[in-house]
């Protein structure tokens, strides 16, 4: 009797320790967030204030701001979605060396984004190695100040971040070309197809779903993942052209003291990315 | 034929093109690290005239670079350590083990780990100053394997649910209880799926920068990621130490590559799609 009860407990002692530690990172904090962000501290007393956090952070032209250059962000995505496909395609036709192209293009997967942020920011200062090589080009007026020009920051960071995420694509996307029946292909080739007809054709529809997870990914990465790349290239300058939603609340946080400001930034970045993990786990299920 | 050719040169002056665009920045720290900074204003994309190991001297001589790099060995080992044995534990538990709420449980772990880090750091910082733990490397530990978890259990489950029953129901019939079962057939199985996963963990301890700038304030605590951060403003003027400091922060994860790229990559790609 004894002995059946211990068996019924153990599969949950063999995941409390997950529950604790999940509980105490994310779960609590999570609902931490949402509480205090109706609250605010005033003569070191909590007290309840409704929407009133919610209002202010709603009236503050920075949070319109983040949420517009977040929104610009996921225009990488499209970016991405097709670079990728069309290296990947360009691989999968086995050119000579095609293992080695594939190995180097996802190094910058994995480099570290504040290495990453510093190298470029070098590369791409005023006085940088791109402008010397543009003014040997002799293209000496195209030498700019790529990450302190307000009209060129946020551009030279997407490319920063397209060029570090670029190799995730390649990789996934050619890993499930693999997988394709070669013999839709070589039936095309009997039809006489051309190669863009091929891949419009047979390669988009049987990657398809990948391209989905792909895109939703790549969606919550913008969102949730770019605080490191405006960190360390630009602090969310020039002129708030490069600030995002992660890097508002960190600023509003351990900048301005604005705590349950901050929060309640989060409780709407939270939101947003709460929309896109709905959709990828939606996406997961169908695939079942 | 002949078209085909033609299309394969192209191909290869694409990918040459795109390989020198993908190497430029690493050959770009990497050379200068190696010049003076002398050289290095005069001579930014040449290799150096005069080779010098200088820059890697002061690195670790003006700086406390080996402490720093010390401290993120201890956190990137103790978190992707404990990260596996839990996920171990609760990966046999979702892939092999019947209870009540397991796929519930499961299905609302999974989500977790898309939740951006930034919004949970003010709730997360209150929690560690409860428990005393400000300042501490237990504190950042925690909060790693907290949010590398989710995936990693992810990993796991899925691993072992393609382990049969059959080898588990043979070591039942042995004597063994489920216990023993995973100490003696599903750990030793599992070695590829902890292997794959870990690296994946290691790899982003290793790069991350926000909880340890946020956690890790004491000078002697700081994690590599920070101190080179923090280097870019305090050795501006000398690029070349700075350009040391960042090779010597990028060696090990290239290391990791060179050795492993195999279970790193299948980790990368297991870990956002579903097989």
């Amino acid at each position: 009797m004894k002995k059946r009860k211990v068996k019924n407990i153990s599969p949950y002692v063999y995941i409390l320790p997950t529950f604790i530690i999940l509980l105490l990172v994310i779960v609590v904090p999570i609902i931490y967030v949402i509480v205090q962000s109706f609250y605010t501290t005033i003569a070191d007393e909590n007290v309840f204030v409704g929407l009133r956090n919610y209002k202010l952070a709603v009236k503050d032209e920075l949070l319109w701001i983040a949420i517009k250059n977040n929104l610009k962000l996921f225009l990488c995505v499209p970016i991405l979605t097709v670079i990728s496909l069309a290296i990947a395609s360009v691989l999968y036709n086995k050119i000579r060396g095609w293992r080695f192209y594939r190995s180097v293009i996802f190094i910058p997967y994995i480099l570290a984004i504040p290495v990453v942020g510093i190298v470029f920011s070098y590369l791409l200062q005023y006085n940088g190695v791109f402008n010397s090589i543009l003014r040997a080009a002799g293209l000496e007026n195209m030498a700019l100040d790529w990450l302190g020009d307000p009209k060129l920051a946020f551009p030279s960071v997407a490319v920063v971040i397209i060029w570090k995420q670029i190799g995730f694509g390649v990789v996934l996307f050619l890993a499930r070309m693999m997988s394709i029946d070669r013999s839709l292909y070589e039936s095309a080739d009997v039809d006489g197809a051309t190669w863009f007809q091929k891949f419009m054709h047979i390669t988009i529809p049987q990657t398809k779903t990948i391209i989905e997870f792909y895109v939703i990914i790549t969606l919550i990465e913008m969102l949730s993942w770019v605080f490191n790349f405006i960190y360390v290239m630009t602090a969310g300058g020039p002129g708030n052209k490069t600030l995002v939603l992660e890097y508002l609340i960190y600023k509003k946080s351990f900048g301005g003291g604005d705590f349950n400001i901050a929060m309640a930034i989060s409780v709407i970045l939270l939101i947003l990315a709460s929309i896109l993990i709905a959709v990828h786990q939606v996406v997961m299920r169908k695939e079942d | 034929m002949k078209r085909k050719r033609g299309r394969g040169i192209t191909s290869q002056v694409l990918m040459i093109s795109l390989v020198i665009v993908i190497i430029f920045p690493l050959y770009f720290m990497t050379v200068n690290s190696f010049k003076t900074h002398e050289e290095y204003v005069n001579n930014m994309i040449g290799i150096p005239k005069a080779f010098t190991m200088q820059n890697y001297i002061d690195a670790f001589q003006g700086k406390p670079f080996g402490q720093w790099f010390l401290n993120s060995l201890i956190l990137t080992a103790a978190a992707a350590f404990f990260t596996g044995i839990v996920a171990l534990l609760a990966g046999y538990a979702f892939a092999k083990m019947k209870f009540r709420g397991r796929e519930l449980l499961f299905g609302m772990i999974v989500p977790l780990m898309s939740v951006p880090p930034v919004a949970m750091i003010i709730p997360q910082f209150r929690i560690i100053k409860i428990m005393g733990l400000v300042n501490t490397r237990i504190s950042v530990i925690l909060i790693y394997v907290g949010i590398m978890l989710p995936m990693t259990i992810y990993l796991m489950r899925n691993f072992m649910k393609t382990v049969p029953d059959s080898l588990l129901d043979a070591a039942k019939i042995d004597g063994c209880n489920s216990k023993k079962a995973l100490l003696f057939v599903m750990v030793p199985l599992s070695v590829p799926a902890l292997i794959t996963s870990s690296l994946v963990n290691i790899v982003w301890v290793w790069n991350e920068l926000l909880i340890s700038l946020v956690f890790l304030q004491k000078e002697s605590l700081r994690t590599l990621m920070v101190g080179i951060t923090l280097f870019k403003g305090r050795f501006t003027l000398n690029i070349p130490v700075i350009m040391a400091g960042l090779v010597i922060a990028t060696v090990p994860i290239v290391i990791i590559y060179i050795f492993a790229q195999k279970y790193l990559v299948e980790g990368m790609l297991a870990g956002s799609v579903k097989e």
